[in-house]
């Protein structure tokens, strides 16, 4: 038998959480141990692990729910900045193994860090960089959806 | 407040654009590390309630394809995918962007936070006010959609004989004029909200 997810039992109701929304594809709960109060997290119903195996109507849908929640923070808790953070992988310090979006109050001066150092580049060494994604993004993408 | 972004956008600061079409692009992030990039609107909007949503669906889809270009050009070990909504949450610029950053084992970045402990009936204080707030904003959208619907079917009816009239259901005509403030005060709710969240700290 495959080892139970906790996030799928949440989903399924065989585990318990101060759920907040609820549709088809996805469910937001309170994150009881939060970085701030009202620290929501946000799941796909369906197990994956990181957010480019959802199918496009999922993503989609998860970022018309993100709006929502992230907007019913803001009122509700009278906040001036909310942070929205997704790990792919235990490199990005993904601790689950279900997708885990986390919509996180922000404050003043709340500590909280989710942001990178500026590290300096020159011109030559970006353009070399953006020709390899681009190049990876005209394979990836746009060869695809000729075929199609 | 001078923009950066829509600086890069018009051409008035280099920019690296990975990704381009009519209404966003895919940048090279130049205040992050190496391989960092930002999806962005090409239109000047400051937070994520401010984007509408056909926007932030294409946003959406933009993010996944480009968190997959990362991580296979740069053989990544894994990407974060980080919105900071809001000048106080980390915001750079005054200008919404989602950001993918490329992350490898042991690259000496952290992004966690701490985690708290809250007592157990401050959980529920929370969870009874948030999930108030959600419902009464969906409900909001389900009326928004109802009337627009209404107003459609309106237009395309013919006028409707005095029989149909009193057989319409309330919804109608009636409390439309008691709607009509409402609709202003969420104009001004969100613009107040734009002001607040790109407040300098």
């Amino acid at each position: 038998m495959d080892e139970p997810c906790l996030f799928c039992n949440i989903a399924n109701k065989k585990a318990q959480a101060r759920i907040v929304y609820e549709d088809d594809v996805c469910i937001a709960f309170l994150d009881p141990k939060p970085a701030t109060p009202g620290h929501l997290i946000l799941i796909p119903k369906k197990h994956v692990l990181i957010f480019p195996q959802l199918e496009k109507d999922e993503i989609i849908h998860i970022f018309a729910t993100l709006k929502l929640l992230s907007n019913s923070l803001l009122k509700s808790l009278k906040l001036e900045g909310t942070s929205i953070f997704i790990a792919n992988g235990i490199a990005a310090e993904q601790h689950a193994t279900h997708l885990l979006i986390h919509i996180i109050p922000r404050q003043e001066n709340d500590g909280i860090n989710l942001t990178t150092n500026k590290v300096e580049f020159n011109d030559q060494e970006y353009t070399e960089l953006t020709e390899k994604l681009k190049e990876k993004w005209y394979a990836m993408f746009v060869e695809n959806s000729k075929e199609q | 407040m001078v923009c950066n972004v829509c600086g890069e956008f018009k051409g008035a600061i280099k920019s690296f654009v990975v990704y381009e079409d009519q209404h966003t692009a895919v940048l090279l992030d130049q205040n992050g590390i190496s391989g960092q990039v930002l999806i962005a609107p090409r239109i000047h909007l400051p937070i994520l309630e401010s984007i509408p949503d056909p926007l932030l669906m294409h946003l959406g889809n933009l993010t996944a394809k480009t968190a997959a270009v990362v991580y296979k050009t740069l053989n990544t070990d894994g990407t974060n995918i980080i919105i900071n909504n809001g000048l106080i949450a980390g915001q750079k610029e005054p200008h919404f962007s989602i950001s993918i950053i490329p992350r490898y084992d042991n690259d000496g970045i952290k992004l966690l936070w701490q985690q708290k402990t809250i007592p157990d009936n401050e959980l529920d204080e929370l969870h009874k006010k948030i999930t108030q707030e959600i419902e009464n904003t969906t409900k909001q959208d389900d009326n928004i959609e109802k009337k627009e619907t209404t107003q459609q079917q309106t237009e395309n009816q013919q006028p409707p004989t005095p029989n149909q009239q009193q057989s319409q259901p309330i919804s109608n005509t009636p409390q439309q004029p008691e709607e009509k403030p409402k609709e202003d005060e969420e104009i001004s709710e969100d613009n107040y909200q734009v002001k607040r969240l790109t407040r300098r700290p």
